[in-house]
């Protein structure tokens, strides 16, 4: 498999454009299309995502065809972290209030980098928060709870 | 002239207000200060803070992030001449001949000639600016649907055009968006699209959250595998400040040149301060009498991309401001800071709204003043900002994404859809798709939809009144022209060149 494809780069994007492509035209089968007169909703994400197939399938050969770049290693710590880090702060933000989702994202979200030193996270964590929750939450009123709901 | 004379004026009495500069001075104070740091760019910062925007009023909100973006440029280059850190993309080609200059103990002169050439370009663009958008705002009331569609065709051809790297990605990245841009309530028929079954997605996916998770949260991603260096510093030469007169004959020219290329191609389609600054350097080496020296601290050098990449950071303007059309990712930006406050996007802003868009012009003209002012004294105090730690800063930028999302809508919703397309956005830089054609066919595929539904349903279905239609067929003719351009070899190596000039 390795040697068979020359621009692993170009390979790949072929490869998810034609993902990104299959997955409107499997999800959009329902919608109607109408006729190029009276387009319905489904013609243009239609003729887009057949477009974009198309596309897909040129980048995919080139990239079997012509030598070209290759993809770098993914590293894995702050692939995985930095989302985490988010979907934390969006998993705790209504429950465990304003303050609590920002020290998560800031726990998790240091762990990208390895050997993070305890102390100035804390303060990090300690001084985002005083600052969102004096401009977010006094400042512009966004609302959300300072602190946890069920205290 | 008198027009231009009165609406000079308007702008001035609402750019002058006290609260319009405040925000003018927060916009080019935070683009400076997001300009220094490497990291994070006007592009994630813009993102950012769009939910707090719509808490502004509109010129307001406006003129702030304008400052931003303008400012970002000055702000990058005091990094890229004293440590040859690009704070931003357009300021990579000042860590050539700009940090020579520093290294041969005449930091204080690149500054200054930094700073007074993008004052001078921003100067001109501003009234470049006020002097075509009017009048491409007058004609662009003809168009007609079949015009806007042809015309938005033009413009993200451009895009693709002008992109560094593979054209068929960029192509592709297009119709990402657009097929992105579907999702939501059609609005012919009311009939949900691609929603998936969330009721948040009934009004399509949120601008704001995909422009967090692509230019914030993917760029973080990134950022953080690369090791960090740790900036050495130019200190020396700083008391010296102002350029000797050598520094004037040849650097003033050249700024003059690299103001005329930059308003140019800011203009374009798929232009905007990037390629301003790459072009200007080419154009440089090219008209010089001695090219061999460039890369050792030649003035022109610096001055000449300098003024390029503010002059096409602010005439990038003139085509959001007048036919509603975003011709790179932070002008896309723009246009949906205005969407935010409820104004649409067109040629009509200009004659409803005159003293938003003048006031932001002008502004545009004060802040460039108030960055000399900001810059040339602080020159110390921002080169200490290159000190601070990734590490540090990285968190900082992950909760100010996570509230940024969340603003928008006070929905948690939107934070996972910035999760989202941060993953799909590190995906894309692994593979070397730039996300910026994304961003465009995002805003302007809902548009080119409704123009085109519009369109053939007057001719009856007949898609040759594109081709007919004087205005229509030419934009059609030049985006062919464009992309048959591209694919011809001989451009296509130029194309390269100039994208890889400061490799």
């Amino acid at each position: 498999m390795e040697a068979t494809i020359k621009g692993k780069q170009d390979f790949l994007s072929g490869l998810l454009f034609i993902a990104i492509a299959l997955a409107f035209i499997v999800n959009g089968r329902g919608l109607p299309l109408g006729t190029a007169v009276n387009m319905g909703p489904g013609y243009i994400p239609l003729g887009a995502a057949l477009i974009l197939a198309v596309l897909g399938t040129v980048c995919l050969v080139r990239g079997l065809v012509h030598a070209g770049a290759g993809v770098e290693p993914v590293s894995w710590r702050p692939f995985l972290l930095v989302p985490l880090a988010v979907v934390a702060f969006g998993i705790s933000l209504d429950w465990l209030g304003l303050v609590a989702a920002i020290f998560l994202a800031v726990f998790v979200g240091r762990a990208a980098i390895p050997r993070a030193p305890l102390l100035p996270t804390l303060a990090l964590a300690v001084g985002l928060s005083a600052l969102s929750v004096a401009l977010f939450y006094y400042g512009f009123k966004l609302p959300v709870s300072v602190w946890p709901r069920f205290l | 002239m008198d027009a231009f004379l009165s609406n000079l004026s308007l702008g001035l009495a609402t750019a002058a207000q006290p609260f319009n500069l405040l925000m003018c001075f927060v916009g080019a104070l935070l683009g400076t200060f997001v300009g220094v740091l490497p990291g994070i760019g006007p592009l994630a910062t813009m993102a950012i803070l769009l939910p707090i925007t719509f808490y502004l009023p509109p010129d307001s909100a406006l003129i702030m992030l304008a400052g931003i973006y303008y400012g970002a440029q000055y702000g990058g280059s005091t990094t890229a001449i004293l440590a040859r850190l690009p704070g931003e993309t357009s300021s990579i080609v000042s860590t050539l001949d700009g940090y020579q200059m520093a290294m041969k103990g005449r930091a204080g002169p690149a500054l200054a000639v930094a700073a007074l050439a993008s004052f001078f370009a921003g100067t001109v663009a501003t009234l470049i600016v006020a002097l075509f958008a009017p009048a491409l705002a007058k004609v662009a009331l003809y168009f007609t649907d079949y015009d806007y569609f042809s015309l938005m065709v033009l413009g993200l051809v451009g895009a693709v055009v002008m992109a560094r790297g593979s054209v068929v990605k960029a192509i592709a990245m297009i119709f990402v968006g657009i097929l992105l841009g579907s999702v939501g309530t059609d609005v012919n028929t009311g009939i949900g699209r691609h929603t998936l079954g969330f009721p948040e997605l009934l009004d399509g996916i949120n601008f704001v959250p995909i422009a967090i998770g692509l230019f914030g949260l993917a760029d973080l991603m990134a950022n953080l595998e690369k090791p960090r260096e740790q900036a050495k510093l130019k200190s020396t030469g700083l008391r010296a400040l102002w350029p000797d007169r050598n520094d004037f004959r040849k650097g003033g020219p050249a700024a003059v040149r690299g103001t005329l290329v930059g308003s140019a191609l800011g203009i374009l389609p798929g232009g905007g301060a990037v390629l301003a600054s790459f072009a200007s350097y080419a154009v440089e080496r090219r008209i010089s009498s001695h090219p061999e020296k460039f890369g050792t601290g030649v003035v022109e050098g610096l001055a000449g991309p300098e003024a390029a990449n503010n002059a096409g950071a602010q005439t990038s303007f003139i085509p959001m401001l007048t036919l509603g059309l975003p011709s790179n990712a932070v002008m896309a930006l723009m246009i949906g800071a205005m969407m935010l406050q409820g104004i649409t996007p067109g040629p009509q802003v200009m004659t409803e709204r005159p003293a938003l868009v003048w006031g932001m012009i002008v502004s545009m003209w004060i802040g460039n003043l108030m960055l000399v002012v900001i810059n040339l004294p602080l020159i110390g105090l921002w080169v200490q900002l290159v000190r601070v730690r990734y590490e540090y800063l990285f968190v900082m930028i992950i909760v100010f994404c996570c509230i940024g999302a969340f603003g928008i809508n006070n929905s948690v919703f939107d934070v996972f859809v910035a999760v989202a397309f941060g993953v799909f956005g590190y995906v894309l830089i692994k593979l070397d798709c730039e996300p910026a054609p994304l961003a465009l066919g995002l805003i302007l595929g809902p548009m080119m939809e409704e123009n085109l539904r519009r369109g053939m349903q007057l001719s009856d279905g007949d898609p040759s009144v594109f081709f007919t239609r004087p205005l229509s067929l030419t934009f059609l003719l030049v985006a062919a022209a464009l992309l048959l351009a591209v694919a011809a070899p001989a451009i296509r190596r130029e194309r390269k060149e100039v994208f890889n000039e400061a490799d």
